[in-house]
């Protein structure tokens, strides 16, 4: 997974760099659409345009050509005719005029002869021209009579003839420079624009353009200039209103306002600006058509048209406002839709990529914790393995049962313990592992147990049996726990065959009441040596007695040995029999111990010993004693045995007994030197107050508490007495053992079985160190617990 | 011996099974001063019948002391106790539980069922004899009785 890093380092940075290529490359598309859009835009609007302007600049075109047509047609109608009188002019031109209202006047201007100049006048006066006379203009700009001169050009004929009964009548000829013009009609058509005019007061001068044919002489050539000049009758003029004319031409096409301007191409490829008006006939007000033509920004038109032979440039030029591109266009429109578009794309993208690299960060996470659970499966496989093997090695029948005591599982033992297979085992319902004759208790109790469980230990003393496959009964214990799983809350049940055990527990109980029994017994006997044994004794004991008193003095010396003799006997029976009796007292009336202080036991024993010792002239010292857990009163018994035998077994000397103790830190199991084996009553009477009276923990010296940590004292009793024989040593602690004479030192001999079977009981052990001669040492310990109890 | 009913002295009933030791106690009485009366039954049934003056013992006098023993074939000393002190008339007489028993139980259970003392029977001949002259001496002309009521 090393490579995670970098690419987690390289997503976002491909990724910024995707992103900017698509922002770059829709950008670039973008405006490329932009361009194409507004190239687009631009024809469609030109075409549209031209569309308009052509079908403007046609409906000119006709209009005009109309017009030249007019011209033509009248003067068609002079050349058909000799003469061709107001009235007849007036007819002719009338209907023209009304036909086409752009048309404001026509005009006949003959060629009159200077002699000639007075018919034409008194003939216009009867044509109704009171006061016609052929004028000129003077520097004033008044008409005033025209000058002589060879040929006057009058207008002669006019229409309509309201409007221009001031200008009737007027010498073109007196215009040098409109004359000029004139003539130039004779070469071709002549259209002159009336802004050129200016010297006259034409109405509509502004927006007029004239047109003017030569007439000639009929049947006269006319190809050279010169027959054309000779052969010359005059001139018929339109004046037309371009305005109106246009206005006119275009009223009926739709389009927006353009711009109309008529230039004339010179004959030097210049063109001349003549006219420029509005679509809708209005002359353009400031009008700049050089300054237009330079004016890119508004879209134009051009075509060629003739008229008169003169060649004029009509100009559509959209109107400001319209086709004109400006602004907010469909091609920003479509940029800002590509960018918005780009802008989104990269957005997208980006989201997209985002979105893939949380995919991917999710897919990685994903695996992850698919690996995650995968191991965390195999980790609950692993467990679940561990789970049956504990549940295999476990020596219990373990069952699982769920909510509704059916049996889910079950290891190997509960297969061993009930006869079934597992198979078998699961889904039976609990009860059919138990007697028919507790199912009913147990079901009840399994819904109170499911009500509130509980670990729950129902054993030995509820007296509960299993059944098994085979229809038999067998005792066992149970414990039940709760196990809350994703089963819901199971119950597991831990059963144990205790078969065994209650065998065992009978045995047990039978030995203990055995024990019991034969301790009573032992109790009974204890007490027929202390009593009944005594009874007859003492009968024996008095009635010599007595008879030795009756009958003294008929009794000589040997019957009086004898009664001795008798008497003694029953005495030492009797000291025998409480010797005994104290020896087995020593654990049947054992009482518990207690820390005490040895030198107080010590004082106690030796007050005892009082009278003893004050015969003897005894000398007993002591080193500073411990304070042990002792049966006090055996303790004292112990001291006051040992110092009394080192009083009784003194030597020439008074006695001198030294008792000491030292701490010895290696405990060792005491060797047993008793056999505990023994099947005497005695011994078993250890046991007996072992089970009667537990409080005495009786240490059975065969298995003493075995402590490595504790330590024991070792007391040590020391006299100057006649000493002992090394082989007699361990001998003399045997009950009843005596190794002297009876004569010579009383006593029993169980003084010394006595302190073996305190110092045992205590769990030490008691040895002699002794040379014959040279006073005997008894050591013996006593375990130093630290407060534990024996 | 002093035949029983007639006796102007003080009457000690004995409750003995052991002849020997019956003998040692008429012998110890018989050395004393006062010659107060001995009467002896064997085993505790008879005990109860001379004390309640039923059967044969109809017309023994109330004896003024009763030396005990524990041991008792018929009935057990201990039961002969209890029923003397769970008498009302009966249990004003003191019992000296006399016997050979050195045994802590019964010491207990003699003092338990309100025995007025008790003593162990000595072994020695000398020691006997002093301890029940001993006990006439103390508890016949040493302790006051209860006075002898009517009848």
């Amino acid at each position: 997974m090393t490579d995670t890093p970098i690419k987690d380092l390289l997503i976002p940075l491909r990724q910024y760099v995707v992103g900017a290529l698509i922002l770059g490359l829709g950008t670039i598309v973008s405006t490329i659409l932009f361009f194409i859009t507004r190239e687009l835009e631009e024809r469609r609007t030109r075409e549209h345009f031209e569309l308009i302007a052509s079908q403007q600049i046609d409906a000119l075109k006709t209009a005009i050509t109309a017009h030249g047509e007019f011209v033509y047609s009248i003067r068609s109608f002079y050349d058909g005719s000799n003469e061709v009188d107001r009235l007849e002019f007036r007819a002719f031109v009338i209907s023209a005029l009304t036909r086409h209202p752009s048309i404001r006047a026509a005009a006949w201007i003959p060629r009159v002869p200077a002699s000639q100049r007075k018919a034409y006048e008194q003939s216009a006066r009867e044509d109704g021209y009171i006061n016609f006379q052929i004028t000129e203009q003077n520097l004033h700009g008044t008409l005033v009579r025209a000058a002589q001169r060879n040929e006057y050009y009058p207008l002669y004929y006019i229409e309509p003839s309201v409007d221009n009964n001031r200008i009737i009548g007027f010498d073109i000829a007196s215009d040098p420079y409109l004359m000029t013009q004139l003539l130039r009609a004779l070469d071709s058509p002549f259209i002159v624009a009336t802004k050129t005019l200016q010297s006259m007061q034409f109405p509509g001068k502004d927006s007029g353009a004239l047109v003017t044919l030569p007439v000639f002489a009929k049947q006269k050539p006319t190809i050279t200039l010169k027959e054309r000049q000779t052969n010359l009758r005059g001139f018929v003029l339109a004046l037309a209103d371009l305005g109106h004319l246009i206005k006119e031409a275009l009223a009926h096409l739709p389009g927006q306002l353009n711009e109309i301007l008529i230039t004339e191409v010179t004959d030097s490829l210049e063109e001349m600006p003549l006219y420029h008006y509005t679509t809708d006939g209005q002359p353009v007000a400031n009008s700049n058509a050089k300054a237009q033509f330079k004016d890119k920004t508004r879209l134009y038109f051009r075509a060629p048209v003739e008229v008169a032979n003169r060649k004029w440039n009509l100009h559509i030029i959209a109107g400001p406002g319209s086709f004109t591109r400006t602004g907010l266009g469909a091609e920003w429109a479509t940029l800002t839709v590509g960018l918005l578009f780009t802008g989104l794309l990269a957005l997208y993208f980006l989201r997209i990529k985002e979105r893939t690299q949380t995919l991917a960060a999710a897919q990685t996470l994903a695996e992850h914790r698919m690996q995650e659970a995968e191991q965390a499966r195999t980790e609950a496989e692993r467990s679940e393995r561990k789970f049956r093997n504990l549940l295999e090695s476990v020596p219990d029948a373990i069952l699982m049962a769920n909510e509704e005591g059916k049996i889910i599982l079950g290891n190997k033992q509960t297969e061993r313990l009930f006869g079934y297979t597992q198979q078998e085992l699961l889904g039976l319902p609990v009860e059919a592992l138990m007697p028919e004759r507790l199912r009913t208790r147990y079901v009840k109790q399994r819904a109170d147990y499911a009500a509130n469980p509980q670990v729950h230990a129902m054993g030995s003393s509820l007296d509960l049996w299993a059944l098994k496959k085979d229809g038999t009964e067998f005792p066992i214990e149970i414990n039940l726990s709760p196990v809350e799983g994703h089963e819901g809350v199971t119950v597991l049940a831990t059963v144990r065959d205790i078969t065994e055990r209650k065998r065992t527990d009978k045995a047990m109980a039978l030995r203990a009441q055995q024990l019991h029994r034969s301790n009573a017994e032992l109790q009974q006997f204890a007490y027929v040596i202390s009593h009944d044994l005594q009874e007859p004794l003492r009968m024996v004991s008095s009635y010599v007695q007595l008879l030795a008193k009756r009958y003294q003095d008929r009794l000589d010396s040997d019957a009086e040995d004898f009664i001795g003799y008798a008497v003694d006997g029953a005495n030492r029976m009797k000291k025998l029999i409480n010797d005994l009796l104290a020896y087995s007292r020593v654990t049947s009336r054992g009482k518990p111990v207690a820390t005490v202080g040895c030198e107080a036991i010590l004082e106690q024993a030796l007050a005892n010993l009082k009278v003893a010792m004050e015969e003897s002239e005894a000398v007993v010292t002591h080193d500073p004693l411990p304070t042990v857990t002792v049966d006090e009163t055996q303790l004292a018994q112990l001291f006051q045995n040992l110092i009394g035998n080192a009083l009784k077994f003194r030597g020439e000397q008074p006695p001198k007994i030294h008792i000491s103790a030292r701490k010895n830190g290696e405990f060792q199991v005491s060797s047993s030197t008793s056999q505990v084996a023994k099947d005497d009553g005695l011994e078993i009477s250890n046991l007996q107050s072992e089970i009667s009276n537990p409080q005495s923990e009786v240490r059975n010296p065969k298995f003493p508490i075995q402590n490595p940590k504790s330590a024991e004292w070792v007391f040590s009793v020391r006299d100057n007495g006649i000493g002992i024989a090394p082989e007699e040593t361990e001998s003399i602690f045997t009950i009843f053992h005596r190794l002297n004479e009876k004569e010579e030192y009383p006593g029993t001999g169980i003084g010394l079985a006595i302190c073996k079977r305190i110092v045992e009981r205590h769990g030490g052990r008691i040895w002699v160190e002794s040379q014959p001669g040279k006073g005997a040492t008894f050591h013996f310990t006593i375990p130093d617990h630290g407060g534990m109890s024996l | 011996m002093t035949s029983p009913g007639l006796c102007k002295r003080m009457n000690i009933l004995s409750v003995e099974d052991n002849p020997g030791d019956v003998r040692l106690i008429k012998e110890s009485i018989r050395g004393g001063k006062a010659a107060n009366c001995l009467h002896v039954v064997q085993d505790g049934m008879e005990a109860l019948l001379f004390l309640h003056c039923e059967g044969k013992f109809a017309d023994v006098p109330r004896p003024d002391l009763i030396l005990l023993d524990l041991n008792l074939p018929k009935k057990d000393g201990r039961e002969v106790l209890a029923e003397i002190k769970a008498d009302e008339q009966l249990r004003k007489i003191p019992v000296v539980v006399l016997t050979t028993s050195q045994a802590d139980e019964d010491i207990l259970k003699a003092y338990g069922l309100n025995a007025n003392c008790y003593v162990t029977k000595p072994m020695d001949l000398e020691d006997f004899m002093r301890v029940v002259k001993s006990i006439e001496e103390f508890w016949l002309t040493i302790v006051r009785l209860p006075p002898e009521r009517d009848g």
